[in-house]
């Protein structure tokens, strides 16, 4: 019989299994897939989408910005090679003038240009054109006149004089530094020799004679850098150059060293009649050029986080909503469960019992015990079921009265060691014999007959349950033991949580609404005391305390 | 002033010897001719000499004129270690000697220039040795930009009564700026031309000696090589002993070839021959040296004893405290003879071993710029025919410095074409050239 009796156990949990053991059928695939998929689609449209257009917009933002800044930067730059050009067109114009007077104040004879060349550091020779535009000094038709240097300056000068249309005659005009409408007066002429441009400068006389002297070119190379000064380019630590057609340095400033490849970061063509060189400046750190990052990367990390913490909390508030419709979808389940499996027992045993009570055999006592077991259950579950509600509602009430918790409990053990021992559990009790405190009997009751019921259904394994209670600091204490696998320690804190079942192969099997130990420990602070599940080396052990003394007001 | 000009005016007027010499003159002209006696009835070319003299000054004399001086370093990175430490120490001590009213600037140079002392008055001594203390090296080597600078703060004290001076010294091949020998040539030309004399002390093996040798000869400066950077002290105190005995500036020799007379052209130095009137500049001259103008002159056929006038010689020059030029007047004159032995036997060896010497460097430097060119075949012979000719001419004029001269610049040469260039015996061989195409020296 006890072997039949296991059987129907055993047929009568098998209904509860068929959540997850059922075949899925391929709809229900489909309803899974999309519910996996739901999340993820959230998660897209609500964070991922917004941040790739954060990204997108940022990245439209900051070139926009890089190019702007760029620019001014370039801008400012290009002022400053503008500054120095200026500062080098200043200083030919100041040359020109000095020039200029010296050619105002020469005697226009033969002796008075040989004494200007002679004496003046910026003139390496002097020339005379007539009125005609022919060379009267030095000329070639009085060849015993000419001095080497004569022929060298001739030999030098030969491209103006044999191609173009020198000293302000035709296009070269254009060229020249002083314009006035009609023929210039004076200006300068640029041609090259060996190994770049060289300068005349040159002035018409009233009576149409052209003076003119060939610049000492060196000479002027030194004033040129004598004279501009280098405190600017240092200040940036960069390299300013002053370059010739053919690449050649004539002049550098500033304390930067560039890479021999370096391409400079920005060129300007210098002022007429210096056309032929070139400024170049090199920087040692570009990144001025760029906006600072700081402000983007802050902005949109903030802007990330926000849109980021909005759809986690979003999600997770979906996520909670969604569990806890699970959950009581479940609880509903399982209720149906729990109350239909002792239902068909009693129905079983009802019919068993009669049958044997017509045939006059002795079992009927027996099966009746069953009924009366299970219709026990029934009522707890439906006490649970109820209690739950109720707080969900309205809180827990209690009557607090003095009484013998000891009593209680060694009422509730006897009434439960039988049901016990049939899982071949034994229950001890132990400790004091009388243990007075104010508590609510139904409520502790069922605090009991919950634990106890845990032991009965997930204490695997287990051979001994122990229940003992004692009076300890103002506390009656009562310790509910057993040596069954005990419960991880992971999961010990939420073992309390309504509808929270510890999923393990265990609880697959077993009914169970989650709702068991939630109620016992709002029952049991309910009465001022406390429920804990405490640490032990084998099994579980649950210690619930209620207060000796009343602290509710009365 | 005006009466002490007039005096000194006087004075040379009168003495239209072939050795002028003015008592309180500081500066001696000697007129020389190569043959006094030339042979009658052809052309002839002779030399003629007009040398210079600075004479030693008296010690009581009065306070000398205060001087202006720019020191050039190069602190390019080859210039680390003992190098720059010695130079620096060097030019600490050489500025020891000068005076209080003295102004002094100190400019180095690398990638770019900086001027470390701008030009002031060496009163505040401390501050000037502190800032030359403070140098350290750096990257490449802008000879032009530092020559450029130094001059702007030699301008910035410029007194025609002063004695204005750079000193260089680098020992590394210009890089940045204008780099060639002639840009620099000609920067040192134009400086000449106000007065401003570059000393250019090369350092090492390194340097380009023909680009700080045109510096300083085209400016009218001294060029020394320095081997070992220890001698630099005593080159330093060389170089400050000349600056503080110049004895004359601006010195300016005419000399006006009489009528028939042909002036073929000056050795050496830079003149401007124009018709019969050759003039040549000299910056300055210091007490105890020598600088000279060597003149190749054709002189027209002409009866037996008969004179005939070569040239007249004006020598300008301004002693240090004045404003105005004095003035020396000489003329050369040669004696006909008909006698080729008179004219042997009268001839000034030393003129013409001093033009062998002349025609000497001009072919080796020749034959160094072909070989430059890659025409080292024509080079080559050229140098042959020069030792060949310098042989002989020792021989004849009993002048073993010219033998010298021909054995030194064939093993230069020898070794350069072997690929074991010595680069100290060739740097030994610039600056021994260069006293010789300045055409000056220390007199005796």
């Amino acid at each position: 019989m006890r072997k039949n009796y296991a059987f129907r156990i055993t047929t009568s949990s098998e209904p509860r299994t068929w959540l997850n053991k059922t075949p899925i059928s391929s709809g229900k695939r489909l309803i899974i897939v999309t519910q996996l998929l739901r999340p993820i689609l959230f998660l897209l449209a609500v964070v991922v989408l917004p941040l790739v257009l954060l990204g997108w917009l940022g990245r439209m933002l900051w070139r926009d910005q890089k190019a702007a800044w760029e620019t001014q930067w370039r801008a400012s730059l290009q002022q400053d090679l503008q500054v120095s050009d200026q500062q080098l067109a200043g200083e030919m114009e100041r040359i020109a003038t000095q020039l200029d007077a010296l050619l105002t104040n020469t005697q226009p004879s033969n002796a008075a240009l040989i004494e200007l060349a002679s004496r003046h550091p910026l003139v390496r020779h002097a020339f005379r054109l007539d009125a005609t535009g022919t060379m009267a000094f030095p000329s070639v038709g009085h060849q015993d006149q000419l001095s080497l240097m004569d022929m060298e300056f001739l030999q030098r000068t030969s491209p103006v004089w044999n191609t173009g249309l020198p000293l302000g005659r035709g296009t070269i005009a254009e060229d020249a530094k002083l314009k006035s409408y009609s023929q210039p007066a004076n200006g300068w002429q640029t041609w090259f020799y060996a190994d770049g441009p060289q300068w005349l400068y040159w002035k018409r006389l009233a009576d149409g004679t052209t003076l003119g002297v060939e610049l000492e070119r060196a000479a002027f190379f030194a004033a040129l850098i004598a004279r501009t000064d280098n405190s600017r380019a240092s200040a940036r630590g960069s390299r300013l150059r002053l370059t010739a057609a053919d690449g050649t340095v004539l002049h550098q400033w500033g304390a930067f060293e560039p890479p021999a490849l370096r391409r400079p970061v920005l060129t300007l063509v210098a002022s007429a009649p210096l056309q032929h060189w070139r400024w170049e400046l090199f920087l040692a750190d570009t990144s001025h050029g760029r906006p600072p990052k700081m402000p983007f990367i802050l902005a949109g990390t903030g802007v990330a986080t926000l849109i980021g913490s909005i759809g986690l909390l979003i999600f997770m508030t979906w996520r909670r909503d969604l569990r806890v419709a699970a959950q009581r979808v479940s609880f509903v389940n399982q209720v149906s469960h729990e109350l239909k499996t002792p239902l068909t027992n009693i129905r079983l045993y009802t019919d068993l019992a009669r049958d044997a009570a017509e045939r006059g055999e002795p079992q009927a006592s027996q099966h009746l015990t069953v009924v009366q077991e299970e219709t026990g259950r029934l009522s707890r579950l439906i006490h649970n079921v109820l209690t739950f509600a109720r707080q969900e509602r309205h809180g827990l009430q209690v009557h607090l009265v003095r009484g013998d918790v000891c009593a209680l409990v060694r009422r509730v053990a006897s009434h439960w060691r039988a049901l016990l021992e049939r899982k071949q559990i034994t229950l001890q009790t132990s400790g004091e014999e009388n243990c007075d405190a104010f508590f609510d009997a139904d409520a502790m009751e069922q605090v009991l007959g919950n634990l106890l019921s845990n032991i009965e259904k997930y204490a695997v394994g287990a051979r001994h349950a122990e229940l003992s209670v004692g009076t300890k600091a103002g506390f009656v204490e009562v310790r509910v033991h057993d040596d069954g696998a005990g419960i991880p320690r992971s999961v010990a804190r939420r073992v309390f949580e309504p509808f929270y079942r510890v999923r393990s192969d265990v609880t697959e099997g077993a009914a169970g609404t989650g709702l068991g130990l939630s109620i016992a420990r709002a029952l049991a602070e309910a009465q001022g005391g406390t429920l804990k599940l405490e640490p032990v080396e084998r099994g579980t052990l649950f210690v619930l305390r209620i207060p000796v003394k009343n602290h509710q007001p009365a | 002033m005006k009466t002490k000009r007039s005096f000194i005016t006087l004075l040379a007027s009168v003495t239209l010897t072939a050795a002028a010499f003015a008592a309180s003159s500081p500066v001696e002209v000697r007129v020389n001719l190569a043959h006094p006696k030339i042979p009658a009835d052809k052309k002839f070319t002779s030399y003629l000499k007009v040398g210079l003299t600075g004479l030693k000054q008296d010690e009581h004399k009065p306070q000398r004129p205060p001087v202006n001086v720019a020191i050039v370093l190069d602190r390019s990175g080859s210039m680390g270690g003992s190098k720059l430490e010695n130079a620096k120490q060097a030019a600490k001590e050489a500025l020891a000697r000068l005076g209080g009213d003295d102004v002094v600037s100190v400019i180095t140079f690398e990638s770019e220039v900086q001027v470390i002392v701008p030009a002031t008055k060496l009163n505040d001594r401390d501050r000037v040795m502190r800032a030359i203390d403070e140098i350290r090296t750096g990257g490449s080597t802008a000879i032009f930009a530092g020559v450029s600078k130094g001059a702007e703060e030699l301008r910035k004290f410029k007194d025609p009564k002063q004695i204005s001076r750079m000193v260089l010294l680098s020992d590394g091949l210009a890089n940045v700026g204008p780099s060639s020998p002639e840009e620099l040539g000609r920067l040192g030309a134009s400086l000449a031309k106000e007065g401003i004399t570059v000393t250019t002390l090369g350092l090492g093996l390194d340097y380009n000696e023909r680009l700080m040798s045109k510096l300083a000869q085209m400016s009218d400066g001294n060029h020394a090589f320095i081997k070992d950077p220890k001698e630099l002290a005593s080159v330093f105190q060389e170089e400050f002993g000349d600056i503080l005995s110049v004895v004359a500036q601006d010195l300016r020799v005419i000399i006006q070839c009489a009528e028939g007379v042909r002036p073929v052209r000056v050795l050496g130095r830079e003149a401007d021959i124009r018709g019969e009137r050759v003039e040549v500049t000299m910056n300055q001259l210091r007490a105890g040296q020598e600088k000279y103008v060597l003149l190749e002159v054709e002189l027209p056929a002409g009866r037996a004893d008969t004179d005939q006038i070569v040239a007249d010689i004006e020598a300008y020059y301004r002693i240090n405290e004045s404003k105005d030029s004095s003035k020396i007047a000489s003329r050369s004159v040669a004696r006909r003879t008909a006698l080729m032995s008179d004219v042997t036997a009268s001839m000034d060896k030393n003129i013409l071993v001093e033009v062998e010497k002349q025609i000497g460097i001009d072919k080796e430097q020749l034959a160094v710029k072909l070989s430059d060119e890659g025409r080292k075949d024509e080079a080559e012979k050229i140098l042959i025919s020069n030792g060949v000719r310098l042989e002989a001419q020792a021989k004849a004029y009993d002048a073993p410095a010219l033998k010298e001269m021909a054995d030194k610049q064939t093993s230069v040469n020898t070794a350069q074409r072997e690929g074991g260039a010595n680069w100290e015996n060739e740097k030994k061989l610039r600056v021994q050239d260069y006293n010789i195409i300045r055409t000056q020296n220390m007199a005796k």
